[in-house]
């Protein structure tokens, strides 16, 4: 069973908001085993705001931190349609980690940059993912393996607050 | 007995080298009894990748409640062989 939804569906399975909701489309989902998403990039996002007056077209690459954001936010909502990996009630989902990540180029303003995520396994209260984000085609970056972790909300909280 | 003892090295080494793997350490470093969290800086996820990485290579099944005791080597292949029968 497979799903096609844009950024209205993706924030009820995400908590992430403007200006760093960074999925626009979920072009194919299927629960518990992948997800293909697209991101738009444009040189109205804000993180373009100070970029100089002078700067060059290179100067424009997307941020590597922020694709890289935009992956992990496929791999969430892979994780959260259908429930596989997300969180319960009471439960909240965590960033793990991530290895063998490889950046290959660049994503600039007009590009349209695909995430493939494929969920590997599942165990411990922990999901792992793998996949790449590619722009026409050629990979630019490759994931080697991400963890998202679901604890208790209970557990973030802090003590003495009222 | 000699035959079981040799096998019992080889799935004991098979360890050795994931564990090495995922801690990000030579195989060498990791002793019997040397503590992957005092002795070589394991934290909680490392314990959560190991226990996947046995999972998936042995096919079997090992409950969240057995991480806290995975913390060594010897520990680990207890728990493994214990869920994979390897006992029997």
């Amino acid at each position: 069973m497979s799903a096609t939804f844009g950024p209205g569906t993706a924030k009820t399975l995400i908590p992430h908001r403007y200006p760093i909701l960074l999925v626009d489309r979920v072009l194919e989902v299927t629960a518990g085993h992948g997800i293909s998403t697209v991101k738009a990039v444009t040189c109205n996002e804000p993180w373009y705001q100070d970029v100089p007056e002078d700067a060059e077209d290179g100067a424009y690459a997307y941020p590597t931190a922020l694709l890289i954001e935009s992956w992990c936010q496929s791999a969430a909502l892979l994780a959260a349609h259908g429930d596989q990996g997300g969180a319960g009630e009471g439960e909240v989902v965590l960033f793990g980690g991530m290895s063998k990540v490889t950046v290959h180029g660049q994503a600039y303003p007009g590009d349209l940059v695909r995430h493939d995520v494929k969920l590997v396994q599942q165990t411990a209260g922990a999901t792992f993912f793998e996949g790449t984000a590619s722009v026409g085609g050629e990979p630019i970056l490759t994931v080697g393996q991400a963890v998202t972790l679901v604890k208790p909300a209970a557990a973030l909280q802090a003590t003495g607050a009222s | 007995m000699e035959m079981s003892t040799a096998v019992q090295q080889e799935q004991l080494d098979e360890i050795r080298e994931i564990v090495a793997e995922v801690l990000e350490v030579e195989p060498e470093e990791i002793t019997e009894t040397s503590n992957f969290a005092n002795d070589h800086e394991a934290d909680s996820l490392r314990a959560i990748e190991i226990l996947a990485r046995l999972e998936k290579k042995y096919k079997v099944e090992i409950p969240q409640s057995d991480l806290p005791k995975m913390e060594n080597l010897t520990a680990v292949y207890q728990i493994l062989a214990e869920r994979a029968g390897w006992l029997d």
